[in-house]
């Protein structure tokens, strides 16, 4: 440290008599040395070796493309068995589809309704302490690495069959990822107007209300609707341990190989997916005042649809209330003004407020919620939990059981080293301000919310007859269906960097591709690192998973000390995955400040 | 690049036409023309992954089987001198798929199953069944249950109730129920309230408490864990095979009978395997005993009565 | 020169005073921004703290109002020690003193007779939500502070399509609807422009005129203050460096203050030429003569 900052004043010295081409060499040596704190050398190093090891897992995991290519004969055989696509019958497909959409609704409503209270604490400028900080921190991460199988399989002991333990399930596990979004909207608010009402006399709870609440309800409403829509593809996934709905339909369909039937479910999972992410632009759009300038698939069908996001126009009501304040006394203007005029704002929210509404009660009705079951799960309680303590680790060895979670971490850092690859090019091309033309970012951007509506289990199964069992299928599975997350965030990034670095950039006569490498792409980095841990994260978690199919790694055993009703070996699975997804959670935090 | 390699070229050519006129020649004598294996090359012969491979597939038949299959793979890979490559996986549409595809060389997988993947074309041959209890013969149970007060004593009774089952692919959970509820004169859709429980413990659980479900079905592993319920019925569930694909070579088939159509615990140990005198084999293998296909008649009779979805190629 | 001493403070009568501030010392961190500040403000006083940015006007003024606790010294609004007030009771006398602030801290997405509702949050229990979740008289004394202020139209626009200008003065109507009995005004006027500042000084001194209130203004412009104030308080690196009444000012007197208050003599130079103009036309004279 000492020397190199020493060392370039005594050669600017020894250096300044001499001319021509001693110059240089004294530029050189004035120049400042670029200057690395350790931290972000161990920053540096510590992503080197992530990348590293995800190489090598890749490797180890063997993926061998011309077997891959010998094999496709297979997935032709499997399509032809398939045959025609069917669906369930008009009315049991009416009654499922309806059930699974108000199962989810209610989970992910559940989840936003006890994530404000846990946001609140964990908010680091609403916090009312720092412990209570990391306690609320905690608690999202806990929550959210409790995958939503295990809890749906905890969850059918202690309520009726039925729709309340999806709904718990789903609702526990999204208050890890909706209580952290609403925490970080809570600490990107502009403080002045809390101050404000503070400086009023305003209690907290106020403060909370009228000056926090009005500024994160937009992206507090964005989010919500983000998680109802993952919650919708995993509902898939939860039909497979038992929930009700189209995902329990198509897992009957899989398990009795009616793979006809199973994809025509798939199918329709797929289309309210997209339908879903349609409702939640208008949602947005209209209840929200937003300008459909997001890029998804809904905003754009309304910017075709010539709806734009209405902004109350100020002279249209102001010229009235003037005009109408002018005929009248002060006091009675100011009675008359007591009334909201319906303007277009007012009946436009009206109408979303109630039709909300009607959405909410319909969802809770058609779920058929047992409510009696809040009072009689107490009982059960005690029972339940001594099932899953002390944690053990079976008939298995630890040994055992840590290889097991090695293998699973080996598939989600090579599925992320994957995705990662394919999601630069395909997030960039499917970014407007570096695709070549509209086409190629609409094409781009179609791939996207395609590979978003596949569930991965199917994708898993199919790839299976190519490739095999084992830990292949899982891994291009998840590094598939991870393109579908990381590349439209990427593309949503990389669409939202300052658009001046580039013009300067093309301004100078740079090239496409170097405007994209000298300006759009080093803007987009931090966010590319960001969403790959959570890449990453998620696809921990969704390894866990693929252990149904024979994907590998903890997965399996989870899956079948849960159906075997092992659930002290369960609880040991989930404290290794717990660990593991706070270790990249850190990780990953610790990423963000120092390459901030 | 140009003119040196000419001659390997030449060669590697004609070698290469000479072993796809043998295959030919061979698909042809055979009359089994697959135009797949003709092109994979030698014969109609083949691996799952390559000769030095053996791919054992394994779906846990009892529920509360926590398989510790090491020793028996490390067994099959000393005997043979083979790699074991070892899966195993909860769904059973993953290994069927698998097998039909022709990427299983050995599996486990329960009778139900078996019958399934030949259904649905997979060319597999059952060779022998595990058996885990001293005296008893493979397989297990599928026991009508009731509460343990409950004054239902056989299963015509059953009618008008709500019966739990565990879900509609389970074999001891649905499939040999409603059989044994068609023989006794329930029809176990029109006759009952039908409850998926989803798993076996929770079926069990769901009837003791005898308010979701007044009687059920479900495995003796699950049953006997709880007091709440008693046995009033149970019918032996014949036990998982473990089978070979059939296109393998014939010696290898004929070494893999020898090898696991009759084996014991004690024999493994004796062979010297590492971890095979051990409580949690022992708890998952104590021997095999040779099955063959018509083993499995009392299932496909099942699948005739009930019209299970499964049994459908 | 007719300079106040803190000794002559202290010998004002403490029965009408509103505000006293005794010795407060405060620190962030290394920087000190207040150092031993005292004051007294009596009943009625409208009073401009002055001074560059950084001197401290602003950490006082939340001092007034307990949105900072001193690290050393004492702070008395209306009789109560704020220093050491906490919860319910800090609450009723904030309720009793309403703030202006120089952002406005307006929430955009709600409306602006819901953002001068706010200001009745001391007064009412719990959390409110929406334009329902107050009484009618309430909301009829909103829309009344909103008249008052010239935005009776204005009422149900989102506060983010108003003017700067405008949205200060829902700022205002705010602290109005606080009914309070002290106004502390921090840079109001600081991110407005010309025209939309004279209008919003000027409402505040009317209504303060009107109301009888006892206003606390932080300004940086030495011209502005003297025109507005009845009297000046210079603030330098969180010392109270001057003390007079803004009236009758003598050309030195004012050279005086921008000595004090300011930092560099190229500032000081520029400000002169500056004054020397403003003079010329005697509008500081005029203007501080007729405001009174």
């Amino acid at each position: 440290m000492t020397l190199t900052a020493a060392r370039p004043r005594a050669a600017a010295r020894s250096g300044r008599p001499s001319g021509g081409a001693g110059d240089r060499g004294t530029l050189e040596a004035r120049a400042p040395r670029r200057r690395l704190s350790p931290e972000k050398i161990a920053a540096g190093l510590t992503l080197v070796a992530l990348v590293v090891a995800s190489v090598v897992s890749l490797v180890s995991i063997d993926i061998s493309i011309p077997q891959m290519i010998e094999s496709w004969g297979n997935a032709q055989n499997f399509f032809e068995r398939v045959g025609v696509i069917s669906f369930p019958e008009p009315g049991d497909l009416l009654y499922l589809t309806a059930l699974t959409v108000g199962l989810v609704l209610c989970g992910t409503l559940f989840a936003a309704f006890f994530s404000v209270p846990i946001a609140f604490l964990a908010a680091a400028n609403t916090t009312p302490g720092r412990g209570w900080m990391v306690a609320g921190r905690f608690a999202g991460v806990f929550f959210r690495a409790v995958p939503d199988v295990v809890l749906a399989m905890v969850f059918v002991l202690m309520f009726s069959l039925g729709s309340l333990p999806g709904i718990l399930a789903i609702g526990i596990h999204s208050i890890g990822m909706i209580s952290k979004m609403f925490a970080d909207a809570i600490e990107q608010i502009d403080e002045g107007p809390r101050l404000a009402i503070r400086a009023a006399g305003g209690t907290t709870l106020q403060e909370f209300t009228s000056g926090i609440l009005p500024q994160v309800l937009p992206s507090w409403v964005a989010t919500v609707l983000h998680r109802n829509d993952i919650n919708l593809r995993g509902s898939v996934i939860l039909g497979y341990v038992g929930v009700v709905g189209l995902g329990l339909e198509m897992s009957y369909a899989f398990k009795s190989l009616d793979y006809s039937l199973g994809l025509g479910i798939a199918l329709i999972i797929f289309a309210l997916c997209v339908v879903m992410e349609i409702v939640s632009s208008v949602v947005r759009t209209a209840m929200l005042g937003f300008a459909p300038t997001r890029r998804s698939l809904g905003d754009r069908l309304l910017r075709r649809l010539g709806m734009r996001g209405r902004r109350v126009d100020p002279a249209d009501t102001s010229a009235a209330s003037a005009a109408l304040a002018r005929k009248m006394s002060r006091a009675d203007a100011r009675t008359a003004a007591l009334r909201r005029p319906w303007d277009a704002a007012r009946r436009r929210n009206t109408v979303w407020g109630w039709a909300a509404g009607l959405v909410i009660i319909g969802s809770v009705l058609i779920s058929d919620i047992q409510w009696g079951d809040f009072v009689t799960f107490w009982g059960y309680l005690p029972e339940t939990a001594a099932k899953f303590w002390p944690p053990s680790f079976g008939s298995y060895d630890a040994p055992t059981m840590i290889a097991a979670m090695g293998e699973t971490i080996a598939i989600a850092l090579a599925a992320t080293i994957l995705t990662i690859i394919a999601s630069i090019v395909i997030g960039s091309l499917a970014a407007r301000n570096v695709a070549p033309s509209p086409r190629v970012r609409s094409g781009m951007r179609l791939v996207l919310v395609s590979i978003r509506g596949i569930p991965e289990i199917i994708l898993a199964i199919v790839l299976i007859v190519v490739t095999g069992l084992g830990t292949q299928a899982g891994t291009i599975a998840l590094a598939i269906g991870g393109i579908g997350l990381l590349g439209k965030l990427l593309a949503d990034s990389l669409e939202e960097v300052k658009p001046g670095p580039e013009q300067a950039l093309t301004a100078a006569g740079a090239s496409r591709l170097q405007v994209y490498a000298g300006a759009t792409a080093p803007q987009g980095m931090k966010a590319l690192i960001g969403h790959s841990f959570y890449m990453l994260d998620t696809n921990i978690r969704a390894a866990t998973i693929l252990g149904l199919v024979g994907g590998g790694g903890v997965g399996y055993f989870l899956l079948n000390a849960g159906q075997g009703s092992r659930y002290d070996l369960v609880t040991t699975i989930v404290v290794m995955i717990l660990v593991t997804v706070l270790v990249v959670e850190a990780l990953a935090m610790w990423m963000r400040r120092v390459f901030r | 690049m140009v003119f040196s390699p000419s001659a390997r070229f030449r060669t590697a050519f004609a070698a290469g036409a000479a072993v796809l006129l043998t295959a030919g020649l061979a698909s042809c004598a055979a009359t089994t023309d697959d135009a797949a294996t003709e092109l994979d090359g030698a014969s109609d012969v083949s691996y799952a992954v390559d000769e030095n491979t053996l791919v054992f597939g394994v779906v846990p038949d009892a529920v509360d089987t926590q398989t510790n299959y090491q020793p028996l793979m490390d067994y099959l890979s000393q005997e043979t001198g083979k790699t074991v490559e070892y899966h195993e996986s909860t769904d059973y549409a993953a290994l069927i798929e698998a097998a039909i595809a022709g990427k299983v060389d050995v599996g486990s997988f329960s009778g139900f199953t078996y019958l399934t993947a030949l259904n649905n074309g997979a060319e597999i041959t059952p060779i022998s069944s595990i058996v885990t209890v001293e005296g008893e013969a493979a397989g297990y149970y599928s026991q009508a249950i009731v509460p343990a007060d409950s004054d239902i004593t056989s299963l015509d009774e059953f009618a008008g109730k709500k019966v739990c089952f565990v879900d509609p692919s389970s074999t001891s959970g649905y499939l040999f129920p409603s059989y044994n509820l068609l023989e006794a004169g329930v029809d176990p859709v029109e006759d009952v309230t039908p409850v998926f429980a989803g798993k076996h413990d929770v079926s069990v659980q769901k009837v003791s408490e005898n308010r979701e479900c007044e009687v059920g079905f479900a495995e003796d592993s699950e049953v006997t864990k709880n007091p709440g319920v008693k046995v009033i019925a149970e019918t032996m569930v014949p036990g998982a095979p473990i089978v070979m694909s059939d296109a393998l070579p014939a010696e290898l088939k004929t070494q893999l009978t020898e090898l696991l159509g009759e084996v014991t615990v004690d024999d493994i140990i004796a062979a010297g395997i590492e971890g095979a005198d051990s409580e949690s084999f022992r708890m998952v293998f104590l021997a095999t005993e040779p099955v063959d296909d018509a083993y499995y008649d009392t299932i496909r009779d099942i699948c005739v009565k009930t019209e299970a979805a499964q049994c459908e190629s | 020169m007719r300079e106040l001493s803190s000794e002559t403070n202290t010998a004002t009568d403490a029965a009408a005073s509103v505000i006293e501030v005794a010795n407060v010392t405060k620190t962030f961190g290394d920087t000190v921004a207040l150092n031993g500040a005292s004051l007294s403000v009596r009943r009625g006083e409208i009073v401009v703290l002055l001074g560059l940015s950084g001197s401290g006007k602003s950490t006082l003024l939340r001092h007034l109002d307990g949105l900072e606790e001193p690290d050393s010294g004492t702070v008395t609004v209306l009789g109560e020690p704020v220093s050491t007030l906490a919860g319910k009771r800090l609450r009723a006398l904030r309720g009793r003193v309403g703030f202006i602030f120089q952002q406005f801290e307006l929430v955009p997405s709600l409306t602006v007779l819901e953002n001068v509702l706010t200001g009745a949050l001391a007064r009412v229990s719990g959390p409110r939500l929406g334009l329902w979740g107050y009484n009618r008289a309430l909301r009829l004394a909103a829309l009344g502070h909103l008249d008052r202020v010239g935005l009776l139209a204005q009422a149900y626009q989102r506060a983010d399509t108003l003017s700067g200008g405008q949205q200060q003065r829902v700022g205002i109507a705010r602290a109005l609807m606080q009914n309070p009995e002290i106004l502390l005004a921090d840079e109001p006027v600081a991110s407005l422009d010309p025209e939309s500042s004279d209008q919003v000084m000027a409402l505040i001194r009317e209504i303060a005129m009107d109301q009888g209130l006892t206003v606390v203004c932080s300004l940086h412009q030495v011209d502005l203050a003297l025109s507005w104030g009845d009297r000046i308080v210079g603030l330098r690196h969180g010392e109270v460096v001057l003390d007079t009444p803004a009236a009758g000012l003598s050309k030195a007197a004012v050279m005086e203050i921008y000595g004090r208050v300011a930092t560099t003599t190229a500032e000081l130079d520029a400000i002169a030429t500056e004054l020397e103009s403003a003079r010329a036309t005697d509008l500081i004279g005029a203007t501080a003569e007729s405001a009174r």
